[in-house]
Formats: structure tokens, sequence, C-alpha cells
């Protein structure tokens, strides 16, 4: 640490106005396992430093994984732009946090391998129909330093461990797949999660499939399960209320306004009391301790989430959401857990008056624009008609206007639960969690078949 | 480099009588961005090393920056999880291949040029609303030495030029990705980066819903940046040997299309994006035609999956140092019909592919920027499946061009699912 604190000094005599360094190291297992070979995928340690430097009102970086061979001339000569960049400087603050995981594991390669076998049986000897599976077990143990300029000093220590299976089955000339992934930072998955609930969520989401029909393109009456409304909480609301791109969205000019009914809460927080809740954050890779950041609240635009150069801009505190995949790549402003608050009604209550409509049940993924568009695939989906579950669905997707479909909300049931993801933006991936209730919605675009 | 490090390592798995294979990759990549609140520009360099080492039939890895003892120890480490299979082989070929225009000297210190092309795009923010502009510059040096004798290097470059712009005003218009990416500077044409982008905000300034007007197949023009975007992702997994040898694509050998299309995956074109000289293996690039005149006739490979298949070794192993080689497409040549009839939807960007069925080849996806001869639409989903969509190809454009992957004119579809 005296080693960073002098390149710190260094940049500030040189003319620096502030400047910062991280450190990250990443030790990374991976073990796959499939109906061909049991393999570990990936297996090491990567770890470097960013150091950036504030100089005549841009920043310049360098990342690498040797500080000695720093020439810290280079990284004030980097900073190249218009000279209009600024920070939130912070009071200075030493801190350390360290995640502890409640099932640690400790268990070898071969050992993980011999438990990922023994649940790829079980799943091929319960669906004969399934052809192809691939169980994979993924851990990234992750230590962080940070220290800046304006007195910061945080180091983070946390572990995220994945179990995801991915299963193709085939029954005459129908082919589906279906996944799950159950990510925590509370350990070994197999001993935080009910493993056998999660097979048999996988079988049923094959099976139904398997039966599944077209929906009918067009707009229809939808209910969103939690999964899926905590993706659209990510996908179509969040990433329009990061404030590079409020800035040229549509949320800039709605803050303040209202755009959806009073039952309609949406925040990101840096800690959910969920085991998914992997977009734990307690400090950003700015070393900004995280706070909620309530998107809506009572269905009125409230504020957007932001790093530390964004803050100034928007006028906000900074809310911690300041994260970088790797020591290899720049701070960007980044979701951690983004979930629709829940409300008061039951799912079969939300169900008695759609006479012709869906119920989305999970996702394959989504994506946004700022111009409001999003697009979700559906994995499992059911026809509701008269108030019941008529059947299920198959290769079906919804899209829409982000604000139309938000106003179009109305009702939210008192359930809740938080799914694990990964989130990417402009070519950097970090973990995320997604949370909410069932969300009624009036009206939404159902893309499937044109029949 | 660290010949003696990496020799090292060979010599000791020689001694142990283990098989090894040691990937180098050393990166520099220097970039400089714009936003509206925040400009930087960097530098970032990196020495990798990924060690694939093989063991009684058993498969280990390790990767790491640096190269020691402890990286071939925790590779060993891994040997006992694996189970044995015959596959699993080192690869050796004494062929050198070259490949002219992937590599540019001015990508050593690229900072004026960079400065230059971010200069470029500036030139046009009072037209349109800049979210961020980005050029990026750098180079790639790969060296893969393994027991069995193969020791094969190669260095390329790689250049980005592009921003992300929309239109903002009474209306938000979508994000507009416009961009190069090429081996060498001069080949980069900004001029179309930049009429492209003052093009496509004018598009979408003001968009109409689509309405299907009871017209039951509607054309739709895919550009070659839709084509990449859409149909590269869902075909890169669809003709991976792995794929097809765990029914995971819905692709089969000697599926005809009626389009008679041809689809070459051909790393060796001189100064295109993916042009290599070597794969991921240190194999010598090889030109594949995956499907011919309608015909598919072959699969991409790397050694483990041809090996499993008993198919043909098309070189195609794609990886970086800290992961094991997998299969992937180079520049993909797409070749057909031609058509002359350009009324049609036109189709440049979609969203939402990484929802797509890999496995079936299934897609819905929402095609944010879209138009036809009255102006741009406001939403449109576009459903079907990969094959349907080779299939029902019209023809292509004769304004071939290189972007990203694709190597190709326009294509012009008929029949698939719109809303």
């Amino acid at each position: 640490m005296i080693r960073l604190e002098e390149k710190l000094n260094s940049l500030l005599s040189m003319g620096a106005d502030f400047a910062d360094i991280r450190y990250m190291k990443s030790k990374t297992l991976v073990a796959n396992s499939s109906e061909i070979r049991n393999i570990i995928s990936n297996n090491g340690i990567s770890e470097g430093y960013a150091v950036r430097a504030l100089y005549k009102g841009n920043f310049g970086y360098k990342f690498t994984t040797n500080l000695n061979i720093i020439d810290l001339k280079d990284v004030l000569s980097l900073a190249i732009g218009n000279g209009e960049t600024n920070v939130y400087r912070l009071k200075p603050k030493k801190d350390k946090v360290i995640i502890k995981e409640k099932h640690p594991n400790n268990k070898k390669a071969k050992e993980i391998i011999e438990d990922l076998s023994k649940i790829k049986e079980e799943i091929l000897n319960a669906e004969k129909r399934i052809k192809s599976i691939n169980v994979r077990y993924s851990e990234n143990s992750v230590e962080k330093f940070y220290l800046s300029s304006d007195g910061r000093d945080i180091e983070t220590k946390y572990k995220i461990s994945s179990l995801s299976i991915s299963a193709v089955a085939r029954e005459n000339d129908i082919n589906v797949s279906s996944h799950i992934s159950l990510s925590t930072y509370l350990g070994y998955p197999l001993e935080v999660f009910d493993i056998n609930e999660s097979i048999n969520k996988l079988l049923n989401k094959v099976s139904m499939q398997l039966k599944g029909k077209p929906a009918k393109a067009g707009e229809a009456k939808v209910i969103l399960s939690p999964e899926v409304s905590g993706v659209f909480a990510h996908e179509a609301l969040g990433h329009l209320a990061e404030a590079d791109l409020a800035i040229s969205g549509i949320l800039s000019k709605l803050k303040g306004k209202k755009i959806s009914k009073d039952i309609v809460n949406v925040s990101d927080s840096p800690y959910l009391d969920y085991p998914t809740a992997i977009g734990i954050t307690p400090y950003d890779d700015e070393g900004v301790e995280g706070r909620e950041v309530k998107i809506i609240e009572n269905g009125i635009v409230n504020e957007f989430m932001n790093n530390r150069t964004y803050a100034l801009y928007t006028n906000e505190l900074p809310s911690g959401n300041g994260r970088s995949e790797d020591f290899r790549s720049t701070v960007l402003i980044r979701m951690r857990n983004t979930y629709f608050k829940p409300g008061k009604s039951d799912l079969y209550e939300m169900m008695e008056d759609i006479k012709d409509g869906y119920l989305m049940n999970s996702v394959l993924g989504g994506q946004t624009s700022p111009d409001g568009t999003f697009q979700f695939g559906i994995e499992e989906g059911y026809k509701i008609e008269n108030g019941e579950i008529k059947y299920p669905l198959r290769n079906v997707g919804i899209a829409g206007y982000t604000l139309e479909t938000l106003s179009q909300i109305t009702d939210i049931s008192k359930d809740f639960d938080v799914w694990p993801g990964i989130c990417g933006k402009m070519g950097q991936s970090v973990y995320v969690g997604t949370g909410g209730p069932y969300v009624k919605v009036e009206k939404i675009k159902v893309g499937g078949s044109n029949e | 480099m660290n010949e003696k490090d990496i020799d090292y390592i060979i010599k000791r798995a020689f001694k142990d009588n283990i098989e090894a294979e040691i990937l180098h990759v050393k990166i520099k990549v220097y970039e400089i961005s714009k936003e509206k609140m925040e400009q930087h520009g960097m530098v970032y360099e990196e020495d990798g090393y990924g060690l694939r080492i093989i063991k009684n039939k058993k498969l280990g890895f390790s990767y790491g920056n640096k190269i020691s003892d402890d990286l071939y120890d925790l590779a060993i480490s891994s040997v006992d999880a694996g189970k044995e299979d015959e596959a699993n082989v080192l690869s050796y070929d004494s062929k050198k291949v070259k490949v002219d225009g992937i590599f540019d000297e001015n990508t050593l210190n690229p900072i004026d040029n960079l400065k230059y092309y971010i200069e470029s795009l500036n030139s046009i923010s009072d037209k349109v609303n800049f979210i961020n502009q980005r050029a990026v510059a750098g180079y790639t040096t790969i060296e893969v030495k393994n027991t069995l004798g193969l020791d094969s290097q190669s260095k390329t470059s790689f250049i980005w030029i592009g921003g992300v712009a929309n239109y903002l005003g009474e209306e938000v218009g979508p994000e507009i990705y416009e961009g190069e990416s090429s081996k060498f500077f001069n080949k980069i044409n900004i001029e179309n980066i930049l009429n492209n982008l003052i093009l496509k905000i004018d598009l979408t300034k003001k968009r109409r819903k689509f309405e299907r007007n009871n017209k039951k197949n509607i054309d739709i023009i895919f550009t070659q940046k839709a084509i990449n975007e859409l149909i590269v992702p869902l075909l890169t997994s669809g003709i991976s040997l792995e794929n097809y040898y765990r029914n995971r694509t819905p692709f089969k050998l000697n599926d005809t299309f009626e389009s008679k299309i041809s689809i070459t995956d051909d790393p060796l074109i001189p100064y295109l994006p993916w042009s290599r000289e070597i794969d991921g293996e240190g194999l010598p690039s090889l030109k594949a035609e995956i499907i011919k005149n309608g015909v598919l006739i072959k699969y991409l490979s790397n050694t483990y999956w041809s090996k499993k298949a008993n198919m043909e070794n098309t070189h195609s192993a794609f990886r970086s140092f800290n992961s094991l080689p997998s299969i992937s497409t180079s520049n993909l040549v797409f070749e057909g019909k031609s058509f002359k009839d350009n009324d049609a939807i036109y189709i440049d960007q979609v969203q939402g592919v990484h929802t797509s069925n890999f496995d079936t080849g299934d897609f819905s996806v929402s095609a944010n920027v879209s138009w036809d001869k009255n102006g741009g639409f406001r939403e449109i989903i576009v459903s079907g499946n990969i094959k349907d969509l080779l299939n029902k190809i019209i023809g292509f454009s004769n304004d071939v061009i290189s972007y990203d992957k694709v190597y190709s004119g326009k294509m012009k579809v008929s029949g698939l699912s719109i809303t």
C-alpha cells in the first residue's frame, strides 16, 4: 500500500488534480460436466492495477499487470479530451469489508466434478428426451484495494459461486432448451440452495416447452412473474436510469414527473438479504459506499444511478454504481441489485379478470435502448383464458416501450424473489441481481406467430 | 517474451512424460473515449499464459500472468478432475501460412491517429447527439509451443473507430451504433461512418408504428451490420462441430437451402478484421466452405471436436490465454443470387439476439433501427428460425463490404414473421 501511496503522491506532484489506483486479483475455477466430458475449463489467477489521474480536466488511465514498469508521465499524457471531466470528492475513509460465506467450498476440483456428474446423471435419467446437457460450476474469488488522493482507502473481498444447468431436449421435430442458474455470495451453491427443487424446475420447463404452442403475435394482457419483472426492472428501466445513458434518453426529461401508478416502486441497492442478490457492492470501484437508489418512487421518476463523475453533473449524491469488470477496464455506471418492490395483491386474484392473456414465467434475457424500447425472450410462458392457465407456450418474446408499459401496470403482488445475472455494457460484464413480484400489465406486445 | 520460461515448462513436461502446450498472449491497446461528461485516454498492457496439459489422456488447464512452476502445478492439480478421453490430444502442423495486411506498424504508437478520428467524429456533434465516441487501436502477439514440436507465432493489429449517437429532441431516437473495425488505419473510411450516422439519425427522428396492411409477405433487407448482429451469432453456434456432435444445432449435414446461398469462413483474406495466420491452437489458418450452393457441407472445428466427431479439423480454434480452445468463425463471406428491387423494410440494428434459442435457432428480436421508403419505424419484432431465414434469402446487393465478421452485400429475405 505504501507503494501505491507513493504513486498517487507522484501523480499529484506532477500536476494531477485527482488520482486513484485500483488493484484487483481474481482467482477463478470453472468445472463442466456434459454428456460428453468432464473438464476444468478455467483455472487460474489474474491480477493487476488500474492507475487513473485527472489532469487538466481529462482522465488518463493505465492498466497493467506490473506496477513497477509504469511511467507516470504516460498516465498524464493520456489525459486527452476537451477538459470538462471532473470527479466528486469524498471524505477520507479507511475500511475493509470481507463478505463471509456461510457455506464455503472446501472441495477439490475432482470432488466438484463428481457433484456435477451426479446432477447430470439424475437429469438424464429423469428425462430421456434430454439429448444434451451442461452442468457448470464456477467460483470467482475477488480481492480489491482502492486508494485515492481524496483519502479513500478501501479493501473488499468476496467470492461469487455459480451452478448453472442447460439442457436441450428433442421430441419428434421439436427441439427445446431450458436453463437454470444458481449464483450466490454465500458459498457452495449445492449447500446454499435446494438442488432437487432446481432440477425439478428445469425438468418442468423442458416438459412444458415440448408441449408448448406458439403465442399469437400482437398486443395482450400479460402477468410478468418475479423473474420476468426483475429483468424488466433491470433491462427496460434500470439501464435508462444509468446517468450516462439517462442524459441522452427518455428519463432525464421526466425526473420528478409521474409515469405510473403509486404502486410502482423500483430501486437499485448495494445489498439485498437474498442469497441470489449477487450484485452485492458495499463499495464500488471508486471507493464510494453503496446506497439505495430509488429510481421510481410511488410512480414518480426520482433519481438516477451514477459514478463520481456523473454525480457532479446530475447534482446527486454519489450512489456507489461505479463498477468495472476487472483491472483492465474503465469504471462505468452499472446496476447492482435492481428490483420492483412488492405490492399487496395475490397472483390468482390478479389473473381473475384476464379473459385472454399470458403469464410470462421465465426469461432468456433482454435488451433495451435509450429511446425506451425493450425486448425479452421468454423461456417459460403460459396462455391464460378466463382467469385460468390453459397451456404452455414455446418460442415467444415480449417487446415494447418502457414508459408505455410502466403506465399500463395495474397490479403488483406481494410475492418477491431475486435472480442472479450477469449484465453486459460496453464490453464489460458484472454480477447483478434482479428482483420483483408478479406484475400485471394491461397491454404489451407479444412476439410469436403471425398465423 | 519469456522464451526461456516457456521452454523450461515444455522441457519439464517432457521429463514428466506429459504433453503440454503453452499459449502466450501479449496485448497492448490504446483508446481515446469521449462521453458527454467523461473523456479519457488509456493504455492497457498484459502478458498472459495458458497452459494445457494431457496426462494419461486426461486434460488439465491453468492460466496466469506469470509463467512459473506454480502455473505448471496448478494445471497438474486439475488433471484428476477430468476423465480419460482419446480425443484429448495436442496438435502439430509444420505448415506456415502468411496473410498480408494483418499488422499495421502504426498501431505501435497510435495516439495521434486516434486523436484525428475522435476529432473527425466530433465534427458532426452539432448534427447528432453523441452518447459516446471511441477510437481504439492495438496489437496482439500470439505464441503457441507444445511438446510435439509446434512453434507458431503471429502478430496482428486491430482498430475500431466509431460512435454511439441518437436523436434527442421532442422525441428520443434509438442508439445508433456506427463504426468500422480494421487491421489497418488506411482502410478506415471515416466519411462513411459520419455519413451513416447522420443518415440514420435523420431516419429515426420521426418514426411510425409498423402496420401490416394485410400484406402477407413482407420483404426485409438486412444491412451488413444487421447480418453481423443477428445472423452471425446464430450461425456461429449452428455451424460448430461441437454443437453438431452434441445435438445442439438445428443444422444437419447436407441440409439444403432453396436460396442456393454459399457461406465461407475465410481467415485468409488480406486486411479483413478477423483475418489471421494461426488459430488458437497455433495451427495454420484454413479457408472453410460451410454452405456451398445451398448445401451444408462442413462444420467448423478445433482439434478436440474433429477427433471426437472424426471429421475434418478446419483450424477454427478460438481462445484467449485464460480459456481452453472453443470453436468460432473468422470472416464470413456470404454469396448468392443478386437482387435489384429495393422495395422492402431495411433492418440495420436488432436488439435481443442473445435471447435467441441457439440450440434450436429460434429468434425473436426487436429491429430498433429500421425503415422503408416512407421513413423509420418505431418498433418491429422479427421472429423466425435461422434455418428458415437462410432458406428464404432472395439474394444479395452488389455493394459488398466488410462489417466486423461479415463480408457481404445487403441480404434480402422474404416471408419472416413481422409484428
